[in-house]
């Protein structure tokens, strides 16, 4: 098993990326909202503003400084494949992940993604990524598992990197829309301005080193905490 | 004659026949002190204050701290006043801490508040080791700068870490790395005001079912939510938990730290020991 793509072309591995980017590729991430319905239940994110705060203040340094760098580093160790590192990486995703729902949430979306690319593609570094999380027990991550579609489809590492940064942004605004009075207009002229942070994010990203990772918002993870006992939600994070 | 520290402390809590607890070993240089040990009878825990009897910490100052709980020996280590740290014309100050508590151990770590001043840069990396069956309440407090003075949130930069692993299991990696200007946007948009206050916490009960998600406790914890106080609290596996609370102000947070003390003291008798004994 080699970390050979299974697609070749650049045609080839930008729709790869497309797929697994795709609101219809069934990985289970719209059901999370990573801490941001707790944070509207707290009345601190309430309209386009205060969701833009949000977006600079939370989700952008925690792509920066935590998500992206995760899979750049996942994406080198999948190369030869180094499992030692990937082991490394995959755990080090779980333990920088400092709720509880939102640490299932990667555990959850990494293992539906890698198991479902396996189905996908058996003959690829897939099928071997699930079996050696099988035999040495370390955890999916949703990082990982974005570095390991990369690898597959043979897309560089800035694509890789970008597609989850425009992910991650698309897939919180879906979740805003549904917690929030936010129309499509008001929601893709955001998503617009945060998608000019994209080239700076991913160069601060691949310069980090893997012990000057992660972040957290205490003020996030208090409302993911709390979000985990609330009675009333729509998401599962 | 180099003003800068390079800080030693080390200290290890032993259980003694009858089980009292004691110090088997401890070892400090300057800026750290420690002072006589304290034993609460109703408890059964050693009450020590570790000092700094100098200003504060400046640039260039490297820290280094060790304490170890054995097995069965319950320990509490707080501080008599906040540690501040100084304004830095260019370095930075550093600290390592590690704690270790054995089977059957308790450890308190409950220091006064870290008060970062305008333009200093300071970086604690701490590791946090917990035997099966050990406990740990663990709690770091953070002031927005000298509020006293109208200074808030004007530190360069201030960089936390923590690692914990609980029977060989690492549960938790934690990096904090903020600058003034960013977490006092952050409490802004929050609501949670100009002053506000943070504190981390660590809590493992010993004896508790490692599995359980939804312990009474937490609930207790969560109904202090509100009326300027943020409260959460998170499993991290291996019946580890970590805690969050963010107060409108230092006086607020203090209250809050107390009350979840006195909380969790129905499943950690050791919490019932007195600070006020110190």
């Amino acid at each position: 098993m080699t970390s050979d793509p299974a697609i070749g072309t650049d045609a080839g591995w930008f729709c790869g990326l497309l797929q697994a980017g795709d609101s219809f590729y069934p990985t289970g991430a719209y059901a999370h909202s990573y801490g941001l319905e707790g944070l509207v239940q707290e009345n601190v994110v309430t309209d386009r503003a205060t969701l833009c705060s949000y977006y600079e203040q939370s989700v952008l340094p925690s792509l920066a400084r935590l998500e992206l760098p995760l899979v750049a580093q996942a994406w080198h160790a999948l190369a030869e494949p180094d499992w030692a590192e990937v082991a490394e990486v995959s755990r080090l995703a779980s333990v920088l992940k400092t709720t509880r729902e939102v640490r299932l949430a990667s555990h959850n979306i990494g293992r539906q993604r890698a198991e479902l690319l396996a189905r996908l593609r058996p003959e690829s570094l897939a099928t071997a990524l699930v079996a050696r999380a099988a035999s040495d027990g370390f955890p999916f991550a949703a990082t990982v598992s974005a570095a390991l579609e990369g690898r597959v489809h043979g897309a560089p590492l800035a694509a890789v990197l970008g597609g989850v940064f425009y992910a991650t942004l698309s897939g919180q605004l879906a979740a805003a829309m549904k917690l929030l009075r936010i129309g499509q207009n008001a929601a893709q002229s955001l998503l617009t301005e945060m998608l000019a942070h994209a080239g700076p994010t991913v160069e601060a990203a691949v310069v980090l080193r893997r012990e000057e990772i992660g972040w957290f918002n205490p003020w996030l993870d208090i409302a993911s905490a709390r979000h985990e006992t609330a009675n009333a939600r729509l998401f599962i994070s | 004659m180099s003003n800068i520290f390079e800080g030693h402390l080390m200290l290890r809590a032993e259980a003694r026949p009858g089980g009292r607890t004691a110090l088997a070993g401890q070892s400090f240089r300057a800026p750290y002190y420690v002072g006589k040990s304290y034993l609460d009878t109703d408890s059964g825990v050693l009450m020590v204050q570790v000092a700094n009897p100098t200003a504060g910490i400046l640039s260039g100052d490297r820290l280094e701290s060790a304490i170890t709980v054995a097995a069965d020996a319950k320990l509490l280590v707080t501080t008599p006043s906040a540690s501040r740290v100084f304004p830095m014309n260019a370095g930075e100050a550093v600290s390592r801490q590690t704690f270790a508590v054995e089977t059957g151990g308790w450890l308190e770590m409950l220091p006064e508040p870290l008060v970062p001043h305008r333009r200093s840069t300071y970086r604690q990396d701490t590791s946090v080791e917990i035997a099966a069956g050990g406990g740990v309440f663990f709690v770091e407090q953070l002031m927005p700068g000298r509020v006293g003075h109208g200074e808030a949130w004007e530190w360069d930069r201030l960089v936390l870490t923590l690692d914990v692993r609980v029977d060989g299991e690492w549960v938790l990696r934690e990096r904090f790395d903020q600058s003034g200007a960013s977490l006092r946007a952050m409490a802004v948009a929050a609501g949670t005001g100009p002053e506000s206050c943070f504190a981390n916490g660590l809590v493992v009960v010993p004896g508790a079912d490692a599995a359980e998600t939804n312990p009474a406790w937490r609930e207790a914890l969560h109904a202090l939510h509100g009326d300027g106080v943020w409260i959460g609290a998170t499993a991290l596996g291996a019946g580890a938990w970590s805690l969050r609370i963010v107060a409108a102000n230092g006086v607020t947070l203090r209250a809050a730290v107390q009350q979840v003390r006195a909380i969790l003291a129905e499943v950690c008798p050791a919490l019932r020991c007195g600070l006020r004994k110190l």
